[in-house]
C-alpha cells in the first residue's frame, strides 16, 4: 500500500538578490508516495529544481512546510537536516557529482561512513551495492576513469546504499546515450516497484513511459498532476 | 575522516607538496633562527652559567657579566665576615694579545678564576685536566679559536702579551661573547694582562649549607657600599637582558620568527584555499548527501594536521642536520624540549591558521548548489 513519504504544504521559495526578488516556487502542495515513479516536467525556470531541493531538504521554504518521513524540516538545525537527508533521501544528479578524489567504492561507501559504520563494513556494503548494479569490477576506478553511464550507475549505487525511502533524480539521463538512458530508467522503475518513491526531474518526454505520475510545472506552480 | 582527508591530498599532489614545503620552510627558518639565538644568548652568559659560584659580587657599576669593571681585593677579606659565606674567590678578566707558534696573532680574553678552587672551570674539555692550569704558564684554549693550528694538543706553546705560556687544556666549543677565551688562574691572568694584583673583576662566592643564597645576597648588598651581589641565575638573566637590549638580537630574531609564521600561514592558507575552491562541488555533494558542516570542517582540519605532521617531521630532520653541520664551525647549541615543543605549537598555529580560510569557504557552500 502506498505511503506518503514526503509532502510539500503550501511551500513557497523566494530568492532575493539585492533588490531583485524571484519567486521560484509559489504556494505549492505535493505528495510523494512509496511505490511510485513521479516525473517532474516543465520549462527552465518553472521551479522543478527548487521543488526537488525542498523535497531533498537542502533548502528551507520561505513559507509553508516540508515534511519528510513524518518530520517537518522547519526549525531543524544544519546537523539535523543533514541527518534527515542521510537517512531518508538518495540523490542522483545530472552531472553525477561523484566525489573526484574518491574511487567508485569509496564514493558509494561515503554515506555509510557518515552513518558511523566502520571503513571495513562500509566498503563491504558498498561493494554489494556496486555488484547489484554491475559495477564491482570498476570499484577501484576514480570517476574520471569511468564512462557517463558507469558514473551514473555508481551515483545510483551511492544513492541507494543507505536504503533511503526517497530517491530524487535531477535530469539523471541528460548526459547519457540512449542505451544507458534505458538501463538507468529501468533501474529506477524497478526501485519504485520495490517500494521506493522516485522523483525524476526531466525535459525528456521519452521518460514519460516509465512514470506512474507526471507533474507539470510552470512559473513556480504545479499546473497538472 | 583521516582516509578522506588523505584521498583529497593525494588527488591534488602539487598543492599538497606546496603546503608541506610551506611548513618546512617556515619551521626550518624559525628553528634556524632560534638555534642561532640560543647560541648567542648562551655566549652572553657563558662565564656565569659555567661557574659553580652561588653568588657573583661585582662593582656596583657593572650591569652585566661581559663588562665587569674592577673591585678592590680588600672586599674579599671583608666579605668573609658575612655569616653563611663558605669561600670567596677572585675572578680576573683581562684583554690580551696572543701569538701562536705559526706566527698568527689574535686578541684574546683572559679569564682567571682563583686557584685551586676554580669556581669557573674550563668546559667541553677534549684534552688535558683542570689541574694543568696550576702548572707553569698553564692555559686552556679552544680549537675553534685557534683554527690555524692544524693539530692543537696539550703542550702547544704560545705567547700572550709577550710571555711564554703552554696549552694545558684543549676545549671544543667553550667560546666567549667578547672574543676568544683563554682560561688560566687569577694570578696568571693578572700577570699576563698587566692587572693590578690588588684588584679583581668579580668575586665569586659559595654559600655554606643551611644558609639561603638570597639572604646572603641581601646581607652583602645591605652591608657594603660600591659593590653589588647577584644570585648566579639572576646575574645570568640580567646579562642576557642587557645584551639583548643593546644588540637588537632579540628583536630581529623575534621579528623573523613572526614573519616566518605569517609567511608559512599565507602559503598554507592560499594552497588549502585554492584546493578547496577547486573541490567546492565535491564538498557541496558531500553536504547534500548528508555530511554536516562540522564533518567537512574536520576533513579540512585533518588535511591541515597531516600537512603539519609531514612538514614538521621533514623540517625537524633538516634542523638536526643544520645543528650538526653548524657544530663543525664551533657553533654549538641544544634545541631542548621546550624549543621543540614551541616548534610543534608554531607548526600547528600556521597550519590550522592557514586552514581557516578554506574552512570558512567550505562552510559557506550550500548543498543546494549541486542542483544548479
Amino acid at each position: 500500500m502506498a505511503e506518503v513519504l514526503a509532502r510539500l504544504e503550501q511551500a513557497k521559495k523566494v530568492y532575493q538578490t539585492g533588490d531583485t526578488r524571484i519567486v521560484a516556487l509559489d504556494h505549492t502542495s505535493m505528495e510523494v508516495r512509496s511505490h511510485e515513479l513521479v516525473l517532474l516536467e516543465g520549462p527552465s525556470g518553472s521551479g522543478k529544481t527548487t521543488l526537488l531541493s525542498l523535497l531533498g531538504c537542502v533548502i528551507y521554504p520561505t513559507e509553508g512546510k516540508v515534511m519528510v518521513r513524518s518530520t517537518y524540516t522547519t526549525g531543524l538545525t544544519d546537523r539535523q537536516l543533514s541527518r534527515l537527508r542521510l537517512q531518508h533521501i538518495g540523490f542522483v544528479f545530472q552531472n553525477f557529482n561523484l566525489i573526484a578524489p574518491f574511487t567508485a567504492l569509496d564514493n558509494v561507501a561515503f554515506p555509510l561512513r557518515l552513518m558511523g559504520k566502520s571503513g571495513r563494513q562500509a566498503r563491504r556494503e558498498a561493494l554489494q551495492q556496486l555488484e547489484k548494479l554491475g559495477m564491482a569490477d570498476r570499484r577501484f576506478n576514480r570517476p574520471r576513469e569511468l564512462s557517463g553511464g558507469q558514473k551514473q550507475r555508481v551515483a545510483i549505487a551511492r544513492a541507494l546504499v543507505t536504503n533511503p525511502g526517497i530517491l530524487l533524480c535531477d535530469e539523471p539521463t541528460a548526459s547519457l546515450d540512449h542505451g544507458s538512458l534505458e538501463k538507468v530508467m529501468e533501474e529506477l522503475k524497478m526501485l519504485s516497484q520495490e517500494g521506493k518513491a522516485v522523483v525524476v526531474v526531466t525535459h525528456d518526454p521519452r521518460l514519460e513511459s516509465y512514470a506512474d505520475r507526471v507533474v507539470s510545472m510552470e512559473d513556480g506552480r504545479v499546473v497538472n498532476t | 575522516m583521516f582516509q578522506q582527508a588523505l584521498q583529497f591530498m593525494r588527488y591534488d599532489k602539487p598543492k599538497t607538496i606546496g603546503a608541506v614545503l610551506g611548513v618546512i620552510v617556515a619551521i626550518f627558518l624559525i628553528g634556524q633562527q632560534a638555534g642561532i639565538f640560543i647560541f648567542l644568548t648562551g655566549l652572553m652568559t657563558t662565564l656565569v652559567d659555567h661557574s659553580s659560584a652561588d653568588i657573583w659580587v661585582t662593582s656596583n657599576k657593572a650591569l652585566e657579566a661581559n663588562r665587569l669593571g674592577t673591585l678592590d681585593m680588600s672586599y674579599a677579606r671583608e666579605l668573609k665576615s658575612i655569616p653563611g659565606i663558605r669561600e670567596v674567590s677572585p675572578m680576573v678578566v683581562a684583554g690580551a694579545s696572543a701569538r701562536l707558534s705559526n706566527g698568527e696573532q689574535l686578541p684574546v680574553q683572559l679569564v682567571g678564576p682563583g686557584a685551586p678552587e676554580f669556581l669557573i672551570e674550563p668546559w667541553r674539555i677534549v684534552e688535558g685536566e683542570v689541574s694543568g692550569l696550576l702548572d707553569k704558564g698553564g692555559i686552556s684554549v679552544d680549537v675553534f679559536d685557534l683554527k690555524s693550528i692544524d693539530e692543537l694538543h696539550v703542550g702547544e706553546p704560545l705567547e700572550i702579551n709577550g710571555e711564554r705560556v703552554y696549552v694545558k687544556i684543549v676545549t671544543s666549543g667553550a667560546r666567549g661573547f667578547g672574543g676568544s677565551l683563554v682560561l688560566t688562574t687569577a694570578e696568571r691572568a693578572r700577570h699576563l694582562g698587566k692587572v693590578d694584583p690588588n684588584t679583581a673583576s668579580a668575586l665569586l662566592i659559595t654559600v655554606k649549607e643551611g644558609y639561603s643564597v638570597d639572604s646572603v645576597v641581601a646581607q652583602i648588598n645591605k652591608s657594603f657600599f660600591g659593590i653589588r651581589a647577584w644570585e648566579r641565575e639572576a646575574f645570568s638573566s640580567q646579562t642576557r637582558k642587557v645584551n639583548l637590549g643593546n644588540s637588537g638580537i632579540g628583536t630581529s630574531t623575534f621579528t623573523l620568527i613572526i614573519f616566518a609564521i605569517l609567511s608559512g600561514m599565507v602559503i598554507i592558507g592560499l594552497t588549502l584555499y585554492s584546493a578547496a575552491i577547486e573541490r567546492l562541488n565535491d564538498f557541496a555533494t558531500m553536504k547534500a548527501i548528508g555530511a554536516s558542516n562540522g564533518y567537512v570542517t574536520r576533513i579540512i582540519i585533518m588535511q591541515a594536521l597531516l600537512i603539519a605532521t609531514v612538514g614538521f617531521i621533514l623540517a625537524a630532520f633538516l634542523l638536526v642536520g643544520f645543528q650538526l653541520g653548524i657544530a663543525n664551525a664551533g657553533i654549538f647549541f641544544d634545541y631542548g624540549w621546550k624549543l621543540w615543543l614551541g616548534l610543534i605549537v608554531a607548526t600547528l598555529v600556521l597550519s590550522l591558521g592557514g586552514a581557516l580560510l578554506a574552512v570558512n569557504r567550505i562552510r559557506k557552500v550550500e548543498p543546494a548548489s549541486v542542483f544548479r
